[in-house]
């Protein structure tokens, strides 16, 4: 009976050694899968973070690539509107200089009864004969002289724009002896006006006064709108020498 | 009086039964804590996914497509450059504008002060 029992508990003590071993193993595995899984977190966790801040970056970059593109899109519209206005100003100083041109036309022949010059002097009875770059004709009282353009009085400065630096002032003549460089100096900058170089006009006067004895081109009798004593007037050229002074032969009209 | 081997019976087998219960809560336990940390994995790849799929949205960056540190710091020069151009047109234009009031405003003024009869 007593070896029965033995060999029964030794039965146990094998069977719970077995069961011990096999529990154990049981658990080392689970620990390992928690461990394995614990470390998957780990991993899944970073792949989140870093998907987080390249997503992050992604949007970041989209969004500056489009602002970027926008404010490209603008500066192509203003680039744009300063070309118009460009063109614009364009417009309005060839106007400019075309009203001058034309005041500076209907100068000629002007009569004022008299003329206050910087120089101190006062013409009295005046009409003006001609007009270029430098001087002005003038007949007088007492006979016809050249007078300095830098000599005029200012109002008459004002209404030729002699150099194109005299401002209107807001049309009320009160600023016509201020000088502003404002829009004036814009256009002669611009070069529109024939004072800044000499035009073909002037070209032409420099050639005939050179060369007293040319017959000079007939063919300006054509465009010749106004005579008077050996001078004619060509719109755009101004008052030319008629003879052999000037461009324009003596005989033909 | 009973024998001691009858008494150490019941106890050997009790202490078996302890110990196989213990043991199988130990496990148990283990591998619920296993099954949590799976269905993290899970939660944690399913939302890579979707990161990803809102990356992808962003649409093709060009050559801005590849993450890198210096694009950054590139277009934010770009940008700035920008903004300092637009500034410079934007003043620009406002010159220009301005210059052009002066000149039609002169040219009105003096076309009402000397009027041309062409």
């Amino acid at each position: 009976m007593g070896k029965i029992v033995v060999f029964g508990i030794l039965c146990m003590v094998l069977i719970g050694i077995m069961y011990g071993v096999h529990h154990t193993t049981a658990i080392d595995e689970a620990t390992r899968a928690l461990e394995e899984a614990k470390r998957e977190v780990g991993l899944m966790e970073g792949a989140v973070k870093y998907q987080q801040n390249v997503t992050a970056w992604r949007k970041e970059l989209a969004a500056m690539i489009a602002a970027a593109d926008i404010l490209t899109r603008d500066h192509g519209v203003i680039r744009a509107e300063i070309r118009g206005l460009e063109q614009a100003e364009t417009r309005a100083a060839d106007s400019f200089v075309r009203s001058v041109e034309k005041v500076r036309e209907e100068t000629v022949g002007l009569v004022m009864d008299e003329m206050p010059l910087k120089n101190g002097l006062v013409l009295k009875r005046v009409r003006i004969q001609n007009l270029d770059r430098t001087e002005m004709s003038v007949m007088h009282s007492e006979g016809i002289s050249k007078v300095l353009l830098e000599d005029l009085p200012d109002n008459l400065k004002e209404r030729l724009r002699i150099g194109m630096n005299f401002v209107a002032s807001g049309s009320n003549g009160s600023g016509a002896n201020r000088v502003d460089s404002s829009v004036s100096d814009r256009i002669a900058e611009m070069g529109r006006f024939r004072e800044e170089a000499p035009d073909k006009k002037d070209e032409k006067k420099v050639k005939v006064k050179s060369n007293p004895k040319t017959d000079g081109d007939p063919a300006l009798w054509n465009s010749v709108t106004r005579k008077s004593l050996n001078r004619a007037f060509i719109p755009g050229q101004g008052w030319l020498e008629v003879g052999t002074l000037g461009p324009i032969p003596g005989s033909g009209k | 009086m009973p024998r001691p081997l009858s008494v150490l019976i019941p106890l050997f087998g009790s202490l078996v039964l302890v110990l196989c219960s213990t043991g199988c809560g130990v496990k148990g336990k283990l591998e619920e804590e296993t099954q949590q940390l799976r269905s993290v994995v899970m939660e944690k790849k399913m939302e890579v996914k979707r990161l990803e799929m809102e990356s992808a949205s962003v649409g093709n960056l060009g050559r801005y497509d590849i993450p890198r540190v210096e694009y950054l710091s590139e277009l934010k020069d770009r940008l700035a450059s920008l903004k300092r151009d637009g500034a410079r047109l934007v003043a620009e234009r406002e010159t220009k504008a301005q210059s052009l009031k002066r000149m039609e405003d002169e040219l009105s003024a003096y076309q009402t002060k000397f009027p041309s009869n062409n």
